[in-house]
């Protein structure tokens, strides 16, 4: 991924995981670490004028366990589909101010052991590492600009409803 | 009877359209807390197939497979009997294009997740009362 493109889209994926673990009580923040395999990995695909690309969030079973709903019943797994699919869906609000509008997948969840991302192609993954309650958890994201593509300056204000808004017609 | 804002939920029916079975349950949680009897259809095909069943209100998701959420309200919004029915879009989405184009197919509310389940419930209630 070209300096200028993770300049934008880095920052918007720290706060989209740190805003949506925070919404459901869950402090995270950033930290420098590598990929050590996961238990559980949600991707999700997304495509726009200009680029397309993934984005996967994954965790530990015991991470999981700890950040799912209680009492509600339906596989942790689920749960972690649910948080990328929120984490994307901050992404392209934000995104909105830069005229990027996103058309998102539905996520698909893998479990197992010791599961890895690595980059399908030759354009460079992007990894963030997370801390939340005492464990590590990772995200990353894979873009595939159109050749010579850079982001537009973004807008002062933000374009989208935002989180938790409530619009009646 | 339980009542909140003044408005009974008591025997009215709630179709929750959501690919997501976690929030399917976070959703049916809050609105049968409050007396509504809930219905879980997984996407907007599966709601479209369930529509019989005599609902008041309905909580939808935009992205799903299949159907998305806009298309459901699209499809549902031309079926005579169905045109009046309330439905409350419950996304991730804050799009003003998507928010336009849902409110023009005839939805009456929108909420971007993360929701609070109060926010919910009280929406729904004024839908439904």
């Amino acid at each position: 991924m070209k300096a200028s493109h993770r300049e934008v889209l880095a920052p918007l994926l720290q706060d989209a995981v740190e805003g949506v673990f925070a919404a459901y009580g869950n402090e995270s923040r950033a930290v420098e670490g590598e990929d050590h395999g996961h238990n559980i990995v949600a991707v999700l695909g997304f495509a726009a004028d200009h680029l397309r690309g993934g984005l996967a969030l994954g965790i530990s079973f015991e991470l999981a366990k700890r950040i799912s709903p209680q009492g509600v019943g339906t596989p942790d797994h689920d749960w972690v589909g649910e948080l990328a699919n929120q984490v994307l869906g901050r992404m392209r609000n934000q995104l909105l101010r830069y005229d990027v509008d996103l058309g998102v997948g539905s996520p698909v969840v893998l479990a197992g052991v010791g599961i890895s991302v690595k980059p399908s192609r030759d354009v460079g993954l992007h990894h963030q590492c997370f801390l939340s309650r005492g464990e590590r958890f990772d995200a990353f994201l894979e873009v595939v600009f159109e050749e010579g593509y850079e982001f537009k300056a973004p807008r002062e204000e933000s374009v989208a409803a935002g989180e938790g808004s409530l619009l009646m017609f | 009877m339980q009542m909140t804002h003044g408005v009974s939920a008591m025997s009215k029916k709630i179709l929750i359209v959501d690919d997501s079975a976690t929030v399917r349950q976070q959703v049916r949680a809050a609105l049968e807390q409050v007396g509504f009897i809930v219905t879980e259809a997984v996407d907007g095909q599966d709601a479209v197939q369930k529509m019989s069943g005599g609902f008041s209100g309905i909580v939808c998701d935009v992205n799903m497979p299949r159907m998305n959420g806009v298309e459901f309200v699209e499809v549902v919004k031309k079926q005579p009997e169905h045109a009046a029915l309330p439905i409350l879009m419950l996304t991730t989405e804050g799009s003003p294009e998507l928010i336009r184009r849902a409110k023009a197919a005839g939805a009456k509310g929108w909420i971007v997740k993360p929701f609070k389940p109060d926010q919910l419930v009280a929406a729904m209630q004024k839908l439904t009362g």
